[in-house]
């Protein structure tokens, strides 16, 4: 079979893309499919709305989702509730519905007795910040207690899968919120986030 | 013969684009895009592991700040997603990550990068 003109030329361009492609490896090391992120992607069916809160302000409700990553870890996630639905505000103002996917924030309960995590949301022209410190601990945990930059302390109960949300007025630094966590033994874990 | 050099090119600069969004110092970290170049789905991601207790990912659009997560511990990714904080041009974003005792805080760019 004979390649027409066109195609012999396109076919050329491919094959010297595909060598640039490789000329530039040279000097940017190995490609970044080698290097592949720990999957936070969601299994189908494992995720509950683990529990929420109001917003400190007028605004929806948060909410956090809990669910089991396909690599096996403990995945929370935060985002707004309306009329029992899981998402987030678009900056239009309106509410969109997230299906749980790899949004969330995995770790592996079998080594920490907690996920934690915190979620900064700037001011906007529609809303004021807020800070949101929100995780998943495992089931020997007995008690949790956060301590506010005012110095209240504020205890946190999670939900059936473990999920749990503080959302906070304002840009709080995460040292400003230390987390205690006691287990079902007695044993306690301080983390601020140093 | 000038098709061969945009060509060439084009390989070329799609090549370092993508180095720059997503690598490994220690742990891997980075620029993440979601189900598409351009479905305003992307995540600021960082790996725990190197003995690091702190990591942060905060996420940029055209130099602005759109938000951003720090998680704490040993195994938790600190995984900030686009989405939960608005709805944002994908290939005009960086995220802006470090972790505590192993890599500063740096900038890495969309695959895509057109701002």
């Amino acid at each position: 079979m004979r390649l027409t003109g066109p195609v012999k030329t396109g076919a050329a361009m491919v094959a010297t893309a595909a060598i640039g492609v490789s000329a530039a490896s040279a000097f940017v090391g190995p490609p970044p499919a080698v290097v592949t992120p720990r999957s936070p992607v969601a299994q189908p069916g494992s995720d509950r709305i683990d529990q929420t809160r109001p917003d400190p302000g007028s605004g929806l409700d948060w909410g956090v989702r809990s669910y089991a990553s396909t690599s096996g870890a403990s995945c929370t996630e935060v985002g707004r509730m309306s009329a029992g639905r899981f998402g987030h505000i678009r900056a239009d103002g309106s509410f969109e519905p997230a299906a749980v996917r790899e949004g969330g924030t995995c770790g592996n309960l079998a080594v920490e007795p907690v996920v934690l995590a915190i979620n900064h949301y700037p001011a906007t022209a529609r809303d004021a910040p807020r800070t949101v410190l929100f995780g998943r601990a495992r089931p020997d945990v007995a008690a949790i207690r956060v301590t506010g930059p005012d110095g209240t302390e504020r205890p946190l109960v999670a939900g059936a899968a473990g999920g749990f949300v503080l959302p906070l007025a304002g840009a709080v630094a995460p040292t400003a919120l230390p987390v205690q966590v006691t287990l079902t033994d007695g044993q306690s874990q301080t983390f601020d986030w140093r | 013969m000038l098709a061969l050099v945009c060509a060439f090119s084009f390989g070329a600069i799609v090549r370092v684009a993508l180095a720059t969004s997503y690598h490994t110092t220690c742990v891997g970290h980075g620029f993440v895009h979601g189900g598409s170049l351009n479905d305003a789905s992307f995540f600021g991601r960082v790996d725990p592991g190197c003995g690091s207790t702190l990591r942060n990912c905060y996420l940029y659009t055209y130099g602005s700040y759109i938000g951003g997560q720090t998680v704490t511990g040993t195994s938790a990714t600190c995984n900030a997603w686009s989405r939960s904080f608005g709805y944002y041009t994908e290939c005009a974003s960086t995220t802006h990550v470090d972790s505590q005792g192993v890599f500063s805080n740096h900038v890495h760019k969309a695959a895509n990068w057109c701002a």
